[in-house]
């Protein structure tokens, strides 16, 4: 799968870049505008992260000449304005996603990951790894073919688990996934650590696949 | 005590006083002048007198003067006190009722070798008349007098002091965030100039200062955004590493949080200095029957973290709100709900009630003691305890409430039985909706 960052901050490409490459991602950055649209015309990309404010201008001018183009490339906006406006707009003018900063990686791999499966598994809606298949359509998930009971949140969480499977994933983040900007105001992350532990235990035929990572949070391998 | 009235009292009781001391001075003064012309006809009739004895050779000539000459009185020497000077009396006129003053003049004479007193005298009936006459004129014109200078200089002064009182009524008016729409008139007097000219400078400077404040603060927010992302990515990255020890990571977690809680400070800070610049439309139509329930959903696993309950009650199937911001709106009751839960103990029951034009949310707690008024403002804490709000959210939730102008949206904060409430208040405009 590849994927091209455009973002003037290099620091925060570099990053994104290091992040997203461990799960088989082939990452390119452009840096301008200018340099965005050169490598969008000659290669295809599987997903474009686009930020807004670039140094020549909007990303979303990139945005309307992709669409002109009839090109199908995925593309995430990644915008530093929380504004519902720019969301609006960037989703009216074709974007599959928007992302405001800030964000956490897993977050972003997790809304790569939707893109990419979106846009090129039609009709494939199930996710498998191990004996453990998702199946996106039902929102269902079934070991070894067993379907197991999961309550929303339990769903949400092992979806988020499999996105990311194989990092670290903090509890911060998936606070985040969970309850959006509100995470701010958890006192402890007992609540993420009862979810977590009722999954645990309905996983439990796939062995110990979610692994506490002390102080910080879970790793689903 | 208004300007105007200032100086108006003040020429009022001067003119009174000089009104209430002229008249005594005025009524001796005129009396003493009456009365020493007076004296003076007086002296003239006595020093005829000689020349009238000279003729009066008989007792019969001088029965005949003493009957022809009224305003005299000849008595013997012998039977009456003789005074020097022209002296005043009450006497009793035959046919008039109350007794009047005379002005009497006496003088020794000899007639017929015997010694007589002559008493020449004078009514003063005519003098009473006049000093009433010439006082009433007199008080009149004072009055006169005082009329016109009080209403004079009521009437220059308004005119002097309307520069003033349009300066006034400009510092008034005044609202740092929104420019007057008073055009500074042309004025003559150097003083009033000046002073218009100064407020004028002063309130450039005030909003230039004010701007520069608040875009320094978003300037700032915004530039700090990037540098925490970056911080935060790295981070995500480091806990990455397979060989971390689980001190490391936990470090790594701890940082983390806080650098979470800074984003989160952050976004406040620029969400409010957003507001506060007025960059959100407020055109939406807000279905808050359906928003409510939505918003509930989404905070629900925060108030299931803490064993809570938010329990929804409309009392009205539709409550449709509008012009508003849509998405302010959102954040003011999350924000509102949000700090419900936060100040709500472990297991406590939480009411969101909606009406057709107020939505209220309790929770059950301690008294505050942190005043009501203040509990709005920003960085304000109940006794200083650190809690995971950055201490924005109820400060944006009242500055989103007054961004509804049109609404005529209020929070009210009450404490009533135990319960801690909250309630925003709008009107429904019939004419937009």
């Amino acid at each position: 799968m590849k994927i091209l960052i455009v973002e003037d901050e290099v620091q925060l490409a570099g990053s994104i870049r290091q992040y997203l490459q461990r799960e088989n991602y082939l990452c390119e950055i452009a840096e301008d505008i200018t340099k965005g649209r050169q490598m969008i015309e000659d290669f295809a990309y599987d997903c474009i992260l686009l930020d807004i404010n670039l140094p020549e201008g909007s990303g979303l001018t990139l945005l309307k000449e992709l669409k002109q183009d009839k090109k199908t490339d995925g593309v995430i906006i990644i915008s530093a304005r929380d504004g519902l406006e720019d969301k609006i707009l960037s989703l009216k003018l074709g974007a599959d996603d928007y992302l405001a900063k800030p964000f956490h990686l897993a977050e972003l791999s997790a809304r790569v990951e939707a893109v990419i499966r979106r846009r090129y598994l039609q009709g494939e809606s199930k996710m498998r790894y191990e004996g453990l298949e998702i199946d996106t359509l039902a929102r269902a998930a079934s070991v070894d073919g067993q379907l197991i009971q999961l309550t929303k949140t339990e769903y949400e969480l092992l979806l988020f688990f499999m996105i990311n499977k194989g990092r670290v994933i903090t509890k911060n983040a998936i606070a985040e996934h969970l309850m959006g900007s509100m995470a701010l105001y958890l006192d402890n992350y007992d609540i993420i650590y009862a979810h977590v532990k009722n999954l645990k235990k309905k996983l439990l035929d796939m062995g110990n696949s979610i692994k506490t990572i002390y102080g910080t949070g879970y790793k689903f391998s | 005590m208004k300007l105007l009235h200032y100086t108006s009292l003040r020429h009022l009781l001067f003119a009174s006083v000089l009104t209430l001391v002229s008249i005594p001075v005025f009524y001796i003064l005129l009396n003493n002048i009456f009365v020493h012309s007076i004296d003076r006809d007086l002296r003239l009739q006595a020093a005829q007198i000689p020349s009238i004895l000279s003729v009066i050779q008989s007792p019969s000539d001088f029965q005949l003067w003493k009957e022809l000459d009224n305003d005299l009185e000849v008595v013997p020497a012998d039977s009456v006190l003789f005074h020097e000077k022209p002296f005043t009396i009450k006497k009793k006129e035959p046919g008039i009722a109350a007794p009047e003053d005379f002005r009497i003049l006496q003088k020794k004479v000899q007639i017929m070798g015997r010694p007589y007193v002559v008493n020449i005298e004078s009514s003063l009936f005519e003098k009473e008349d006049l000093i009433q006459t010439i006082l009433t004129i007199q008080l009149g014109i004072l009055l006169l007098l005082l009329m016109g200078t009080v209403s004079i200089n009521y009437f220059i002064h308004k005119r002097i002091w309307a520069p003033f009182y349009d300066s006034l009524s400009y510092l008034k008016e005044f609202n740092i965030e929104s420019e007057s729409k008073t055009q500074p008139q042309q004025l003559k007097i150097k003083e009033f100039k000046e002073l218009s000219a100064s407020i004028q400078a002063l309130s450039v400077s005030v909003r230039r200062a004010y701007y520069s404040q608040k875009e320094f603060i978003e300037n700032a927010s915004h530039e700090l955004q990037t540098p925490l992302t970056i911080l935060k990515f790295k981070l995500e990255l480091l806990l990455q590493q397979k060989e971390l020890s689980s001190e490391q990571g936990a470090l790594i977690g701890d940082m983390y949080k806080e650098i979470e809680q800074m984003q989160g400070l952050n976004s406040s800070l620029l969400l409010l200095s957003k507001i506060e610049n007025g960059q959100f439309l407020n055109e939406d139509t807000v279905y808050v029957h359906r928003l409510l329930p939505e918003l509930i959903e989404g905070l629900s696993l925060l108030a299931e973290a803490k064993g809570q309950q938010l329990q929804f009650n409309s009392k009205q199937a539709e409550v449709i709100i509008r012009p508003a911001s849509d998405m302010l709106f959102r954040i003011m009751l999350t924000n509102l709900i949000t700090n419900a839960i936060q100040y709500a103990p472990n297991g406590a029951l939480i009411f969101i009630e909606l009406s057709k034009e107020q939505l209220s949310i309790c929770n059950p707690g301690q008294a505050f003691s942190l005043p009501a008024d203040k509990l709005f403002k920003r960085f304000a804490r109940q006794n200083k305890v650190k809690t995971n709000g950055n201490g924005l959210g109820l400060s944006i939730a009242s500055r989103i409430a007054q961004y509804h102008k049109r609404l005529k949206m209020e929070i009210h904060y009450g404490f009533e039985k135990g319960m801690h409430c909250f309630t925003v208040c709008w009107e429904n405009n019939p004419e937009i909706s």
